[in-house]
Order: C-alpha cells, then structure tokens, then sequence
C-alpha cells in the first residue's frame, strides 16, 4: 500500500470520527501545549534572571570583606569587617592593571534624605570610585562622571540616578550643577521623628546623571546617587578607608577564573596571608553566580516539563485506548481489506499511520496552544517582563515526541488489527 | 476424473484428502472438513451446494486462501498453498482471486469507485486507478451510481460493486459466497447473468448455493454433506440468467424457478 493511500485513508477515519478523535487528541494537545507553555515560562524566567545579573554589569569579580566561607569569623552582609580598603583596589588596579577592564571599591552609605530646588526625596548614597562607569557598563545622560582628583581631594560632587533626577528636578531635565542637600538624622528615633538639629546635613554638587537602566530583581537601579568612595568614608559615614566591595571587570569571560586567581593572590599577599582557607576576604565570580543562578531556573525548568510530560503521558495511553476501541470496532473492516489482498504490514502502516495522525494533528494544535497560554501570561502584569522563549528546538521535541508517542502507543493496536485472521474478522459482529 | 474436463488442461483447483477443525470455545471441537476431495479445471463453473455445516462455507474460505487447510493438499494452479505465508497468501487474494460475499462487505465510508478501488491499494499499478475502478463498475452495469455510498444502493447494486471489486485485478478465479442469497429475484437474476457472462468470457467460477434454482445456472454442482464431497453432476443445459430477464420484462419479476432442469451424474463418489 503507497504510503500517500495510508495517510489519506487515515486522514479519512480521523475526520469521520470527529468528536472521538478531537477528544483523543485533547489529552495531547493539552500535553503539548503544557511542555511548550512551561518550558516557554521556565525558560524565560532563566533568561530573564540572566539579564538581570548582567545588567549589573559583565564579567565581574566581585571581593567583599571577611571570609564567608568559614565557620568563623565575622558573616553576612550586616557584619562587615574592616578588612578591606581603597589602597587593596589600588595595588590590584597596579599590579594587574593590564590584565583587567576595570576596577571600582564601594561603600555604602545607607538612605539618606535628599532635597534640592523645594523637592523631598529619599534615596540610597553609594560611595564609588572612578571606574564605576567602565565596570557596570553603565553611561551618562548628562554631565561627566567624578575625577581621580574629585576621589582625592573629597570632593562633595554627586552623580545620580535618572529616577532621583526626576523626583527632584523634574523628568527630562538636566540636573548637572545643580546642588542637593543630603540629611540624616543621628541618634535616637531616627528618620523623621529626630529632631531637625540632630541631623548631618551635607551639601553636594551634581556633575551628572545616569542612564535609565530599569529594575534589577524589583529594585530600581535609577534611584540611587553615588558620591567617591573617600567623601562617603570621610563625610558620610565615618568608616574612614574601608570599603564594602572591590568589583573587578575582567577582560572577557573566559579571563574570570584567571582573574579570580590573579586578585586572590594579590589581596592574600597583601593581607599577609599564607593559607588561602583563612583568608579575611570572599572573591566572587559572577559565572560561578550564574551558574548557580541557572542551575536553579533549569531544574525548574525540568519540573515544569516533567508535568507537562505527565500530561502528554496520559494523553499517549488514550489514543492508545481509543486505537484499541477503533480497532475492534474496524474488525469488519479489517478482514475485507484482506480478503482484497492487504498483507498484515499493510494493516500494521495503516492503524499507525492513524495514531500518528492523531498525535501529530494533536501536536500541532498543541504547540499553538502553548504558545497562546504563553502569550496570555505575558499579559499578566507580574510577568510581563519574562521573555516568551518558544525555541526551535522545543517546537521540534514536542512534535518529535508527539509523533513517538503515536508509534509508541499505536503500535501495540496496529500488531493486533495486523494479527486478525481474516475469516474471524470478516465474522465478527 | 471429471467429464467436463478437457483431457489436456490441469485442474485449477485441486483438492486431497482437506481436512479442517475448529476449535469453538472449550470443548466443542467442530470437524468441518473431513477429507475433502476437489478438482475444478479453467472455464468451469461450479455451485457447491450442501446443507448448513456440511462444510461448504469452509471449503469456499480454503479455496480463497482466506483460511489453509490442517490436512491435505491444496493445489491453485500448480502451486501448494499450503506452503504459502501470510504475506503470499494476501498476494493470491489480490492478484489471482476474486471474492463475492452474501453480505458484500463492502466498506461503508467509501463511496463505489473507492470501494472497487481497495485491491488496487494492496497490489498492481497505482496509475489509472480510478479510471480502472470506473470501467469495472460500468462493466457490471452500474455507471450511474459510482459516487454513492453502500448505504445509498440496492442490494443489487451493493453486489455488482462487490463483483467489480473482485474482478478488478483481472483473476483467473472467482469465488462467491451465497451471492444472492440476500438479494430479491430479479437482482439475483442479474447477479447470475453476470457470472455467466464471466464465464462465457473464460473465468473460472465458484459458488456456493442454497437454492437449487441458482444451482442449476452452473455447469456442475458439486454437493457435500458432512465434511465430504458426496455428489458430483453436470448440468446438462444451465439455464440463461439473461434471457429468464428477457423473457420477464422490464419492470417485472422474473420467475427463476420454471421446472426441474436435467443433470447427469459425475462418475463414482470419490
């Protein structure tokens, strides 16, 4: 029998039966869509976690201080250890200077209360060093970035973000030479129950405004304002030449783990010690980062496609069960086609051909439907930012599968409408 | 052996000593043929007449190689079927066997032409298919109605689309199970005229018959009872389906039955 016939013939008893059949193939199609929609979401929330990470800039060895992988010793981020300073970032700058793309030390200083032309805002003040720019990829809209000579000499200059920009001065206009006045109230209470008198007042100049970069893991990344690194350890916080991190660009992704070895070395040799286990300070790989990252966004990747395959699992053993049906229900039909001359592999090719049929129709729906339910949750809000990821090759292993799950579960009743003698069958009632 | 025969020619059908048993259910072994002796030369045209068990239906069923025999020797045309797998035994179905049911077994989802068509999916040429389908059903006297579905013809009608399904791959032998036996007198008339008129053109026929009206439209009637050929004869003068049909008018019934007809006896039992 010509294989155009089989198809044909199958296509006829799969239209002929339309209910049973779109019944039958409801199981695989929900199977299918469910693979696609989830892999789609798992898939999109790893990307989009990716992006978040990178976004805080490429290729980073991040140091921060103490040794977060031993059992003493001061931990977490709440406990920071004085261990590390300005001139720790300043013999790595030296020493491994042509080797890397940047190197910045940060030190936090807390939220502080901003105000400038009547506006009240509050934002969070980082101290930075000049290659801030170069490490988070991050440009100015406006104005230029500090100066080597702004961090020495403790310059009260401030470049802000685009969200603190707009709350203060307004939305697309530019802040440069403008001057805020940051405020912290000390002491008891705190925040705006102390008393006006009791509070650090510090008056900065804007030299420039940052990019828009969004949100990074519901955080907005624009509301922020960075000052040098040496004005918020002198003036701000009082934590005179520590620093919170020291975060090194290195020169491509595949230098990380040789700058990870390179900057260890350097700061173990500083710090004067001999045992890298008791170092007084943590280097993080932002690889190692994303691939944990990733590790966990594939194995919930991997659940939301295990039930998915759960569901196509099931939607296999019902054609299965509706091939069986058919079969018997098609004796008749069956000992006429031998009694005309169809061999037993005539019979085998034409049953399998129907389930495959099924299955791959099923398929087929079933990846349109996936892709609907992915394009409705891209509408909820919530999740309006994971990128649909409908790939390919998802789209080539949920019909691949579809199409095994025909064979797998239409041939066990094929060989059983193949096996039928023809007498019995042409008798049977 | 036969007096029909034409001394030269070999039997296209050769049965010795066929025996077959059923096994229904658990206990009840049912011995349908018991040793069944059968020679049928090119040209001829057989009833196999019998009362019901005697075996008939079973031999028809060996004779189209839908079923092979426990015992014996089946001979078609010169080669032992009995030797034959599934796969072989399909191809002397579609290629050299034609087989006309009582209840037509046609398929009920496939219109005339596509029903005429199935022999040619299992086998022969795929080009001209349909062409072929047409001239088979016009050749059996139903061009008007090649579109339609079984349920949307006659008894009549359904069996010429079953004969034409049979002879479309043009075989030397055609087998009929009770063809009339669900029809009315004048579609059987007809029926019958067609399987003459094969004849006459050089097909081999076959049938089994309850009705001895039918019967005596073949040239020999071959008789069993109890697993066994017992009766052998020729028909001296078989009756013309197409001039009984002439005779009763358009539009009228046709009295098959019109008196006894004579037969000769066939040699010894065997």
């Amino acid at each position: 029998m010509k294989l155009f016939d089989s198809f044909r013939s199958a296509l006829q008893s799969i239209i002929v039966n339309k209910l049973r059949s779109a019944l039958t193939m409801l199981g695989v199609i929900i199977g299918v869509a469910s693979v696609i929609a989830m892999v789609a979401v798992g898939n999109g929330a790893s990307i989009q976690v990716q992006q978040q990470v990178l976004s805080l800039g490429s290729n980073l060895v991040t140091v921060s201080p103490g040794n977060q992988n031993s059992d003493t010793g001061l931990r977490g981020a709440g406990a920071q250890s004085a261990n590390l300073t300005l001139d720790d970032m300043n013999a790595i700058d030296a020493q491994l200077g042509p080797t890397i793309e940047a190197v910045e030390a940060e030190q936090s200083a807390g939220r502080w209360q901003v105000t400038a032309a009547g506006q009240n805002w509050n934002s969070q003040v980082t101290g930075v060093t000049t290659g801030y720019p170069q490490v988070r990829d991050w440009a100015l809209a406006y104005g230029d970035f500090f100066t080597d000579d702004d961090v020495r000499v403790y310059a009260q200059v401030a470049v802000i973000g685009s969200v603190t920009a707009a709350n203060l001065f307004g939305e697309g206009v530019d802040p440069t030479g403008q001057t805020i006045q940051l405020r912290q109230a000390f002491g008891g209470g705190g925040g705006a129950g102390g008393a006006a008198s009791r509070a650090r007042i510090v008056n900065f100049k804007v030299v420039g405004m940052l990019d828009t970069k969004g949100t990074t893991f519901g955080f907005s990344r624009d509301d922020q304002i960075l000052v040098p690194t040496t004005t918020a350890q002198r003036v701000l916080t009082g934590k005179t030449n520590s620093v919170s991190s020291i975060i090194v660009k290195a020169a491509s992704s595949d230098q990380m783990a040789n700058t990870t070895a390179d900057v260890t070395d350097v700061l173990l040799q500083r710090h004067k010690i001999s045992d890298p286990a008791s170092a007084d300070f943590t280097v993080t790989n932002q690889n190692d980062t994303l691939a944990a990252l990733n590790q966990v966004t594939g194995t919930f990747t991997i659940l939301l496609a295990a039930i998915g395959g759960i569901s196509l699992l099931v939607g296999g053993i019902g054609i299965m069960n509706i091939m069986l049906v058919s079969v018997n229900e098609r004796t008749r039909e069956i000992g006429i086609r031998k009694a005309v001359g169809a061999r037993r592999r005539d019979i085998l090719v034409q049953f399998l051909i129907e389930a495959i049929g099924l299955t791959g129709i099923g398929g087929v729906l079933g990846i349109l439907l996936g892709w609907g339910i992915t394009v409705v949750v891209h509408k909820i809000p919530a999740a309006a930012n994971i990128p649909i990821a409908i790939t390919a090759g998802t789209v080539a292993i949920a019909v691949g599968v579809s199409v095994a799950i025909g064979v797998v579960f239409g041939l066990y009743p094929a060989m059983r409408a193949a096996r039928l003698h023809p007498i019995q069958a042409l008798r049977y009632e | 052996m036969n007096a029909y025969a034409p001394a030269a020619a070999d039997p296209v059908i050769r049965l010795r000593g066929v025996t077959k048993t059923y096994r229904m259910g658990k206990d009840n072994i049912v011995q349908a043929l018991q040793g069944a002796d059968l020679d049928v030369y090119p040209g001829e045209f057989v009833a196999l007449m019998g009362p019901s068990g005697s075996g008939k239906s079973t031999m028809m069923n060996i004779l189209g190689c839908l079923d092979v025999p426990d015992a014996g020797t089946y001979v078609l045309a010169g080669e032992q079927v009995r030797q034959l797998n599934d796969d072989q035994l399909a191809a002397i179905r579609n290629k050299h066997i034609g087989f006309v049911f009582q209840t037509f077994n046609l398929l009920p989802r496939l219109n005339a032409i596509e029903n005429v068509e199935l022999p040619l999916l299992y086998g022969g040429s795929g080009r001209g298919r349909t062409q072929r389908a047409k001239d088979a059903l016009a050749a059996v006297g139903l061009g008007e109605r090649m579109h339609h579905r079984p349920s949307e013809l006659s008894g009549g009608q359904q069996q010429r689309v079953a004969i034409a399904r049979a002879l479309l791959n043009d075989p030397a032998i055609i087998l009929a199970d009770e063809p009339t036996g669900n029809l009315d007198s004048r579609s059987s008339a007809e029926i019958l005229a067609i399987f003459q008129s094969l004849n006459d053109q050089g097909k081999t026929v076959v049938m089994v018959t309850h009705e001895p009206d039918v019967a005596e439209h073949c040239k020999r009637i071959v008789r069993m009872r109890d697993g066994v050929v017992s009766g052998d004869e020729l028909v001296t003068r078989p009756r013309r389906a197409e001039d009984e049909l002439r005779l009763a008018g358009q539009g009228h019934s046709v009295d098959l039955h019109t008196g006894p007809v004579a037969t000769v006896p066939l040699g010894a039992p065997r």
